[in-house]
């Protein structure tokens, strides 16, 4: 657990000066979109994510993490591990637009938590399908990957915008009002954590048996 | 005497080179040299005790523990020097070397403070602004700092000036006053090893051409020149390797004492250095092959 | 305590290091009982190879003029002057014999092989 905690230090090193962009990119959103603040809780996430592992392959940086005294298996079970300061940070900053909305005026209505948390649940859906490919492939072939997941991830923000309006009952499911989805809620959470569980068993064969 | 590496049967390919059969004991307390030309599998070979890479056959032992079992607790007995720069190339010395230093159970600031003066290292300066022999500097001081007992350094000397290359002879036999302490390093430098390496480790072409107490090798090697006519078939035979000129031939024979009885009264018998040793070892199996 | 060594004199290191040594205590500026630097120290003094220091303080104890205590070092053995001179007289015995063995394989009568030894003495000395 120590070994994975110095890891992720070591990555917001490494992010340190990219973070930074976190301010203009909200202050923009601040001023053309912020009634639609939840919708832009992923993509910090996914772009801290996505530098932290291109940083992490530059050169040879993979050797220097085998170098270190640590088991391979912590590397890979690190970079799952820092999906939460990831969202955490993602959180944050959308409060913090949402407050700044506030007081602005051009927000009145109460925190949508329930899309809010939603739209960050699948910054960990994606990294589950991003870090088997991260792992795979290493420092050829990232920066395909690297755009795609952009891509993908725009894409994401207006598709659900989009379907929101084309299909009103998709709203309802996002705003359930009876408690007969309780059900409905575990079966998703289980299959949430065993496709989070199945994406680490995945890149823990990959790199384990990888040559670096 | 005890074994700080073992490799016992290491076999790998790559797609145009390959390791074959590779078994051998690095003693405990002494500094062994790897040599062999470029290309040789030098490099493969240290990745593969790193745990870098994998063999496709064969078992690595480092401190009498099998190196997949024992990863983490290996390596923070381990110094190593990279051949080429595997540091974050964007952070700045300190940064890094803030990044490094919790890893180690044996980490020791003081003594990096004091390798970092001695050797002049820039502490705000970005890894990538910094000079080839800065980059091995900065490694080498990580590597020093916390108390590793076994060093593994891969073309360490490379891109170093002369005088920090004696420098860095000096801190090697330094490291070893400890007996506890060994040191692996590769290089093409032979000059290097001539002095103070205790044992050598000559691969050739994938292959393990010998391991040898330095000191026996020039027991065991004679150099050879004289003038031409006296080389016949059989004669010929004798030699690992021959250069031949216009104006006479030198070649190397493994059998000292028998060369030295033949060629005693005809041609000249000199101690080979590592590097003719190396040389005519390669020679001649281009020759042959 | 000063060993020199060249690396081109053709005289392998560890016989230099066992040859200065053995110089130093025949002329008594190492008495008995005086410490050597460890094998270990002397190594990095001179930047040569732990093994090679080894060999020559191994040749050193063979002949009786030091004395390796396990974790304490080594030391110069209380061999009297005239014992080091006996040890010295005998290795010279052996490397007259030689002479004469080759002297022999070379046809030549004693006669011949003093007069040449008369002459290179001689040569020396001036």
């Amino acid at each position: 657990m120590r070994n994975s905690i110095y890891l992720i230090r070591k990555d917001f090193f490494l992010v340190r000066k990219f973070l930074l962009l976190l301010i203009p990119y909200y202050i923009i959103i601040g001023f053309t979109n912020v009634d639609a603040y939840s919708v832009f809780a992923l993509l910090p996430a996914m772009l801290i994510l996505l530098n932290a592992c291109a940083m992490d392959v530059l050169d040879n940086n993979q050797r220097f993490q085998i170098s270190l005294p640590v088991p391979r298996h912590q590397l890979v079970l690190a970079k799952y591990l820092s999906l939460i300061p990831y969202a955490i940070i993602s959180l944050i900053c959308t409060l913090l637009l949402y407050l700044s909305g506030v007081l602005s005026g051009q927000i009145s209505e109460p925190v949508a938590w329930r899309e809010l948390l939603l739209t960050i649940a699948t910054f960990p859906v994606l990294a589950a399908f991003y870090l088997p490919l991260y792992f795979w492939l290493g420092q050829k072939g990232m920066q395909i990957v690297n755009f795609a997941f952009i891509m993908l991830i725009m894409l994401n923000i207006t598709a659900t915008s989009h379907l929101a309006k084309r299909f009103p009952a998709l709203l309802d499911w996002i705003h359930p009002q009876t408690s007969s989805h309780i059900l409905l809620w575990a079966i998703g959470g289980v299959a949430y954590i065993f496709l989070l569980y199945c994406s680490y068993l995945i890149s823990l064969r990959i790199f384990v048996k990888k040559d670096i | 005497m005890s074994e700080v590496i073992q490799l016992e049967g290491l076999s790998k390919s790559y797609d145009r080179f390959e390791l074959r059969d590779i078994t051998v004991g690095i003693k405990e307390g002494y500094i062994t040299g790897l040599i062999g030309p470029n290309g040789a599998g030098k490099t493969s070979l240290i990745q593969m005790i790193m745990g870098m890479v994998y063999p496709d056959q064969g078992e690595i032992q480092l401190f009498g523990q099998n190196h997949l079992l024992h990863q983490a607790a290996i390596k923070d007995r381990i110094g190593y020097v990279s051949d080429e720069n595997i540091y974050y190339e964007r952070l700045t010395v300190n940064q890094m070397k803030r990044i490094i230093a919790p890893f180690y159970s044996r980490w020791n600031e003081d003594i990096y403070q004091k390798y970092q003066e001695r050797f002049k290292l820039p502490q705000d300066k970005k890894i990538k602004d910094l000079s080839k022999g800065m980059k091995i500097k900065f490694s080498l001081a990580i590597a020093l700092s916390h108390d590793a007992d076994l060093l593994i350094m891969d073309e360490p000397t490379s891109g170093l000036d002369p005088i920090f290359r004696r420098e860095l002879l000096e801190l090697l036999s330094e490291h070893i006053q400890d007996e506890k302490k060994s040191i692996l390093f590769s290089t093409h430098n032979t000059m290097d090893l001539d002095r103070i390496a205790d044992y050598i480790v000559f691969i050739n072409d994938g292959r393990l051409v010998f391991n040898e107490m330095k000191e026996s090798l020039t027991e065991k090697y004679l150099l050879v020149k004289g003038g031409r006519e006296l080389l016949d078939r059989d004669v010929r035979r004798w030699f690992i390797g021959i250069r031949e000129t216009a104006v006479g031939f030198e070649g190397l024979i493994g059998n000292r004492a028998e060369g030295e009885r033949y060629f005693k009264d005809t041609a000249i018998c000199e101690i080979p250095t590592l590097e003719e040793i190396m040389y005519f070892t390669v020679k001649g199996s281009e020759a042959h092959a | 305590m000063n060993i020199l060594i060249s690396s081109t004199s053709g005289e392998p290191i560890y016989a230099q290091i066992a040859g200065q040594v053995r110089q130093l205590i025949l002329q008594g500026e190492l008495v008995t009982g005086m410490p050597l630097p460890s094998i270990r120290q002397l190594a990095k003094e001179l930047q040569i190879s732990v093994i090679t220091t080894k060999r020559a303080y191994e040749e050193l104890e063979r002949e009786g003029l030091i004395n390796s205590i396990v974790g304490k070092g080594s030391f110069v053995s209380g061999a009297d002057q005239e014992f080091i001179r006996e040890q010295r007289l005998r290795i010279m015995e052996g490397k007259l014999k030689e002479l004469i063995d080759e002297s022999r394989l070379l046809g030549m009568e004693y006669k011949e092989l003093a007069e040449m030894l008369k002459l290179l003495y001689e040569e020396e000395k001036e």
